[in-house]
């Protein structure tokens, strides 16, 4: 997989790396620890409010009832959870082209906030 | 897409007046959509769902069925019935009022939408998602009647059904061919992975038979990866014409099955044209199609750059870098949703997101699965990112990928359709 810029063609780009997009989208340096302060001290009325409205970019790809046939659920993880799987997209730790793509266009605070969303729905998806 | 033919279809006047009689009771702001396909039902879904707004939906058909994966059906993996939504969730769990009528005209000067039966929707603002229409013409021989002998199947339905039969069958030996399309057309790979798809229903069932694509372009989507996939999958079995070798495309005889390029005239057992695209038909009568054939939009609310408070997603949209694709559509559709739910209730504007994923099959077993980040930019928008499948990636990345998309298609519909 090649992360592409704008300045690149699809079919003579060079091994960029994610940095350029990186860059631009994430003026903040990227440390787990400073994200996880993200969710701790967001104005949560707002984050909420944030992370509703981000849901719909994971819905077109992930069923919200906890059913997965293919796409793997994503309402079974505490919020700090999704916040390091979303993290280790970004850093390629975790293989998915897909979903790196998705980490690298949200802020550090809209991933905390569409992750505290996120945990909410799968609260409400397991109580009776 | 739909063709807004103008069918006397669904309910009458009488019926339609009393159906949104009590919606308008409530005097909530009023948001009509014309066109059920993956732009006007997820638009009208996300419109609806904060309960804020009173959502109509105008679709002449009863059930959609999708392009996506439609090529799955011409190689015999997915049945048409697995590729067909309803709207029936749309209106049961989020309230919107789905009028099954075609949309005849529209009058943005009292904002009004004409049904084909004879009643009209009056809106505050309007979301148009028609969709291609085809423009005939440019092939000689090639028109609207054609069709029946050498189908499009460019938009899925019927013309999916016919194509599939000419392809069961063809006998064995026999030549498919597909005319691929200029740009700009609804779906980049998606008349490669026809070819690749074609041509897996062929190995197993019709080993000696030949695909041609008779290119109007010189290059196409993720030509690499194709080209290596063919190779690996079925040698010398699929063979790509770019306009370069071939003066392009001229003519079609339907009836005798002859293809005629500048240079020579090929003999189809089974001919698949994808003609030229533009916006469907009721954006070209509302008068909100430019000189290109597309509709010029804002890029972060979607409004129309032509027609005040009407809104356009989807393939019939100008929409920069973004490709004419499903997922496209889906996430253009939010955003409007988003920015006319900011406008008529003074909901909190937040960030435009637009991402596109092709997920796309060279074989059963095979896909690619690539994905895309767009950014408004400069008046337009622009592709800030991109993730691409790589030609002699893992056979196992290859597989995994194919169920992946198997699962997104399913989480997919039901975001668009409930």
């Amino acid at each position: 997989m090649l992360w592409l810029t704008e300045a690149t063609s699809a079919q003579q780009a060079s091994l960029t790396g994610p940095a350029p997009l990186a860059a631009r989208l994430l003026p903040s340096t990227l440390i787990a620890v400073g994200v996880l302060a993200v969710v701790a001290s967001a104005d949560r009325a707002a984050a909420a409010e944030d992370g509703g409205h981000l849901v719909a970019i994971c819905a077109a790809c992930h069923r919200l009832d906890g059913r997965s046939t293919g796409i793997p659920s994503i309402l079974r993880w505490e919020a700090e959870e999704i916040v390091d799987k979303m993290l280790d997209f970004r850093a390629s730790e975790r293989a998915s082209p897909i979903m790196r793509a998705v980490s690298l266009s949200l802020s550090d605070d809209e991933i905390a906030a569409v992750a505290a969303e996120i945990a909410a729905i799968g609260r409400r998806a397991k109580s009776p | 897409m739909t063709s807004w033919t103008r069918r006397e279809l669904g309910i009458g006047a009488a019926a339609l007046g009393s159906a949104l009689g009590p919606a308008r009771a409530q005097a909530k702001p009023r948001v009509v959509v014309i066109g059920g396909g993956i732009g006007g039902a997820t638009a009208a879904k996300y419109l609806a769902a904060g309960n804020a707004l009173d959502v109509t939906l105008v679709e002449p058909q009863s059930r959609y069925a999708t392009c996506i994966f439609s090529n799955l059906y011409l190689a015999g993996l997915w049945s048409l019935e697995s590729l067909t939504h309803g709207y029936g969730t749309l209106a049961e769990r989020y309230g919107v009022t789905v009028v099954k009528d075609a949309a005849a005209a529209i009058d943005p000067a009292i904002r009004r939408v004409r049904l084909a039966g004879g009643a009209s929707l009056a809106y505050d603002r309007l979301v148009v998602s028609p969709g291609i229409a085809f423009q005939f013409g440019e092939i000689d021989g090639y028109d609207e009647a054609a069709t029946e002998f050498m189908p499009h199947a460019w938009s899925a339905g019927p013309q999916t059904r016919l194509l599939r039969a000419r392809l069961e069958a063809m006998e064995d030996g026999g030549v498919f061919v597909i005319v691929a399309p200029p740009e700009p057309f609804r779906c980049p790979p998606g008349p490669y992975e026809r070819a690749s798809l074609a041509a897996y229903y062929f190995k197993q069932f019709k080993p000696r038979s030949k695909i041609v694509i008779l290119d109007v372009k010189d290059s196409f989507y993720q030509q690499e990866v194709f080209r290596d996939g063919w190779d690996r999958h079925y040698p010398g079995m699929i063979e790509w014409l770019p306009a370069r070798s071939t003066g392009g495309v001229k003519a079609v005889d339907v009836r005798a099955g002859l293809v005629r390029t500048g240079r020579e005239t090929i003999r189809a057992s089974v001919t698949n044209v994808i003609p030229r695209q533009t916006a469907g038909a009721v954006a070209h009568s509302a008068g909100l199609v430019d000189a290109r054939g597309w509709c010029p939009i804002d890029p972060e609310t979607f409004e129309s750059r032509l027609l005040p408070g009407i809104h356009v997603v989807g393939d019939a949209a100008c929409a920069g870098d973004m490709p004419k694709s499903a997922f496209c559509a889906n996430a253009q559709a939010k955003a409007c949703a988003a920015a006319i739910l900011t406008a008529l209730t003074g909901a909190r504007p937040s960030r435009l997101h637009l991402l596109n994923t092709f997920y796309t099959f060279l074989a059963g077993n095979d896909a690619m699965g690539d994905a895309a980040v767009f950014t408004p930019a400069d008046g337009t928008i622009k592709r800030s990112g991109a993730f691409l499948t790589q030609a002699g990636e893992q056979p196992e990345t290859r597989r995994r990928t194919a169920r992946e998309a198997v699962g997104w298609y399913d989480a997919f519909t039901r975001d668009v359709f409930g």
